[in-house]
């Protein structure tokens, strides 16, 4: 699975809006949406919100997880403990750059929980970097990781694999002692 | 209707329902680019095409209808032109059309008064204004029985000869005396009728005006289709700021009415990446941001009146009272933005200090001005009254390719598709490059002036003449530092740019005579102040070169600014010597002229003038 496939899995979440139109239910093959009417949030999916954003038809509601506080919070937790802490959402980090860049606006303080994401962005990734030379190193045959997000995941899955699978011929190559 | 009432149903969702092409015509001025760029943000969220023409003369709009007349098009939006004339004999419509080919015309103008045959014709105009100043609008109009009557209309005269006979049925015993004195009466009446018409009319076109600018009605209905943001504000601001700067109306009060609900209050969470629009009193010294501090004050009209900057006396006053303003030398001969910051704080304070003021006697309310500022990120804090001369000055810079007629038309959209680039607020290129043209403007601008006021040569004033006479003729040009922007000929090409600087020039002639030791030319100030200015000056030539084609622009005294009656004196007078002026423009106070026809026109104005 590449980056462009989890962005675009990452967009059937649900995100709450406030519409400025009236339009009755939209059924969907997954579900229905609406009915749409001005000044009363509903939830959609972000590829319609992002749809509607972008031809002035809505306006985004700040979802709980990307306010200011919930992610310095989460930085701090993660700042506190050594293995990876859960997160709201498996898209966390797409999602936070997709509604960022769309609606910039309707998030307080997009700037700064841009850099505060950053900041999570890079300690779990350095967590995670330590965590796989410990396994090379260790020669264990599996790992067990919680609380990943989908990204990370995407990221080391093909390094692991084939690092892992040199390492194994490697050690094959080795005569037992 | 005529004039729309609810802009959202009767306009926008008229047109989106057509589902046809839109013919566009925008007149090539700062408020109605600005309205454009508001208006084509809200065809591109519907999904509507369009098909859009800048003109600047009244055959570009001729031309235009000619060749989209085929295409299917039904409806025509006219920007910042064509109110003043009459649409339907100027665009040939057939009114007895069927409704298959029912053309709707919506005219959205600045320019007052309205043409009346516009007003009263409900079939196929439509005339776009602010909702909550339909009753002022209507009011304006004279009535409709005062101007039309079906009997008395003054277009088929024949026509009522026979009518007035058929009015003589009811008198059927007739004796000729009695049915004499009914044709009698019925003249009379109708002459009572016509005299009055004429009346009102002639009351309702004297004077030409401006009223609010296109770009706020264009931001209303972005407000009605609730698809109004930041952006589409700040261009409704550009577009108010234009009338402020060049026809000195204060809008600042009705701007900050209806933009407190769209303003964001809660500025401090706002991103910094946002567009961040700010309302602020701010100095309003010409380009201060691009220039240094001393040269923005010695460009800025008001101060040059004040501090008389044309004599040297008036620049080592200048020097004083930066002095007294706490800033060193060096500090004020450097760009703006990199004066130290201590100096930029205490500027304003200082400038606002009674002291100060009395002793140099300038007002500040023409000096500190309240307006918005609009600040993106890290890059530079822009004010309207900067992209207002940035966009003024890229609009009136030919392009110094070539000269002839046919390129005139790919001229003219060149220059529009480069100002409309100076709008756009993340790419400061093309907003810098007009900037830079604007300080060449208006270097050349003070050196005319200086020029002019030390040699009375190309003034003429004098009792017997009712107005001030400023000629050019292309040696002052030639004279002067030139880059390769203008030619001789080229320096004048937008008629609210010669409108502006002959307004300049008399605000500074005023002063100077009135300032000057010379006793005579003090008597004569006080004449002055009540004479208005009329400005001729070379416009362009054709091929041949021999011919000249100039430009005249007639200005209203300093008393009375506001009020400027030259479109109906230049066309009386233009009647007087044979119709020799050629009103391209839609505004009528400024024209075009032969050189050889001009003494004629002059003396035909003198005596217009004098009565």
């Amino acid at each position: 699975m590449d980056i462009d496939e989890v962005q675009y899995l990452s967009e059937n979440e649900l995100i709450s809006v406030v519409p400025n139109f009236k339009h009755p239910e939209i059924n969907l093959i997954r579900g229905s949406v609406g009915p749409f009417l001005p000044l009363v949030p509903l939830q959609v999916p972000i590829w319609m919100a992002i749809h509607l954003k972008e031809s002035h038809r809505c306006r985004f509601v700040c979802p709980e997880w990307l306010t200011f506080d919930s992610v310095q919070e989460l930085l701090r937790q993660e700042q506190q403990q050594e293995t990876f802490t859960p997160m709201p959402n498996p898209y966390v980090f797409i999602l936070s750059q997709t509604i960022m860049n769309v609606a910039l606006e309707d998030i307080p303080n997009g700037d700064q929980i841009r850099l505060l994401m950053k900041d999570l962005w890079d300690l779990r990734l350095a967590k995670l970097r330590s965590s796989i030379g410990n396994l090379a190193r260790s020669g264990a045959l599996y790992a067990k990781v919680t609380h990943l997000t989908q990204v990370e995941i995407c990221l080391i899955r093909n390094f692991l694999k084939t690092s892992l699978k040199h390492i194994a011929q490697l050690q094959d190559a080795v005569p037992d002692e | 209707m005529v004039f729309i009432r609810d802009l959202k149903r009767e306009f926008f969702e008229f047109i989106s329902k057509q589902q046809r092409r839109l013919l566009v015509f925008v007149h090539l001025d700062v408020d109605s680019l600005c309205a454009w760029k508001i208006f084509q943000h809200l065809l591109q969220c519907e999904h509507i095409t369009y098909t859009c023409l800048p003109v600047l003369y009244k055959y570009d709009l001729e031309n235009g209808h000619m060749q989209h007349i085929n295409s299917g098009i039904k409806s025509m939006i006219f920007i910042n032109c064509g109110s003043t004339l009459d649409l339907y004999d100027f665009l040939s419509l057939d009114s007895i059309g069927n409704d298959d080919n029912a053309l709707t015309l919506f005219v959205l103008d600045s320019l007052r008064p309205i043409e009346h045959r516009n007003v009263y014709d409900a079939k196929q105009i439509r005339i776009l204004i602010l909702p909550n100043k339909i009753d002022a609008e209507k009011k304006r109009v004279p009535q409709y029985e005062e101007l039309f009557h079906e009997v008395y209309d003054d277009d088929n005269n024949d026509e009522n000869e026979s009518e007035n006979e058929d009015n003589d049925d009811d008198d059927d015993d007739g004796s000729n005396m009695r049915i004499e004195s009914t044709e009698g009466r019925e003249k009379r009446l109708k002459r009572q009728w016509l005299k009055k018409r004429d009346k009102a009319l002639g009351n309702y076109y004297k004077y030409r005006s401006h009223s609010y600018s296109s770009a706020l009605v264009m931001f209303e209905l972005a407000y009605l289709l609730s698809k109004d943001t930041n952006e589409q504000l700040w261009y409704a601001i550009i577009g108010t700021h234009v009338l402020r700067l060049n026809h000195h109306q204060n809008t600042t009060r009705s701007i900050t009415d209806e933009n407190n609900p769209a303003l964001n209050t809660s500025n401090s969470k706002l991103s910094m990446d946002c567009v961040n629009i700010k309302f602020d009193e701010d100095i309003n010294f010409h380009l201060l941001r691009h220039w240094s501090f001393y040269d923005s004050i010695c460009h800025t009209q008001d101060m040059i009146l004040a501090f008389k900057l044309w004599s040297s006396r008036g620049l080592a006053q200048l020097k004083e009272f930066l002095a007294d303003l706490g800033i060193p030398k060096r500090e004020y001969e450097q760009n703006y933005r990199d004066m130290n910051i201590k100096y930029k704080v205490n500027i304003k304070k200082q400038i606002l200090d009674k002291r100060l003021q009395d002793k140099y006697h300038y007002t500040t309310n023409t000096i500190i001005l309240p307006t918005f500022l609009l600040s993106s990120g890290f890059t530079l804090k822009l004010s309207p009254q900067d992209i207002v001369l940035s966009i003024m000055a890229t609009l009136q810079t030919a392009s110094s390719s070539s000269s002839t007629s046919t390129s005139m038309m790919i001229d003219l959209t060149e220059r529009f598709s480069l100002a409309l680039s100076c709008l756009n607020y993340h790419q400061l290129t093309d907003y810098l490059g007009g900037i830079e043209l604007e300080k060449v403007y208006m270097n050349k601008t003070h050196y005319l002036i200086e020029t002019l006021l030390q040699s009375d040569k190309n003034l003429s004033f004098d009792n017997t003449i009712p107005f001030i006479l400023l000629k050019f003729d292309q040696n002052m040009f030639n004279s002067s530092t030139t880059t390769d922007h203008t030619t001789s000929c080229g320096f004048f090409t937008h008629p609210y740019q010669a409108y502006l600087f002959a307004r300049n020039a008399l605000q500074t002639l005023i002063a100077y005579t009135s300032a000057s030791s010379n006793a005579v030319k003090k008597k004569k100030s006080k004449h002055l102040q009540r004479l208005p200015l009329i400005l001729i000056a070379p416009y362009s030539s054709t091929n041949s070169g021999e011919e000249l084609v100039e430009i005249v622009v007639g200005v209203p005294s300093l008393n009375s600014i506001m009020m400027n009656s030259f479109s109906t004196l230049f066309e009386a007078a233009d009647r007087r010597c044979g119709n020799v002026a050629k009103f391209v423009f839609f505004d009528h106070s400024v024209l075009l002229l032969q050189e050889q026809h001009q003494q004629k026109f002059i003396d035909a104005l003198m005596f217009v003038l004098a009565k």
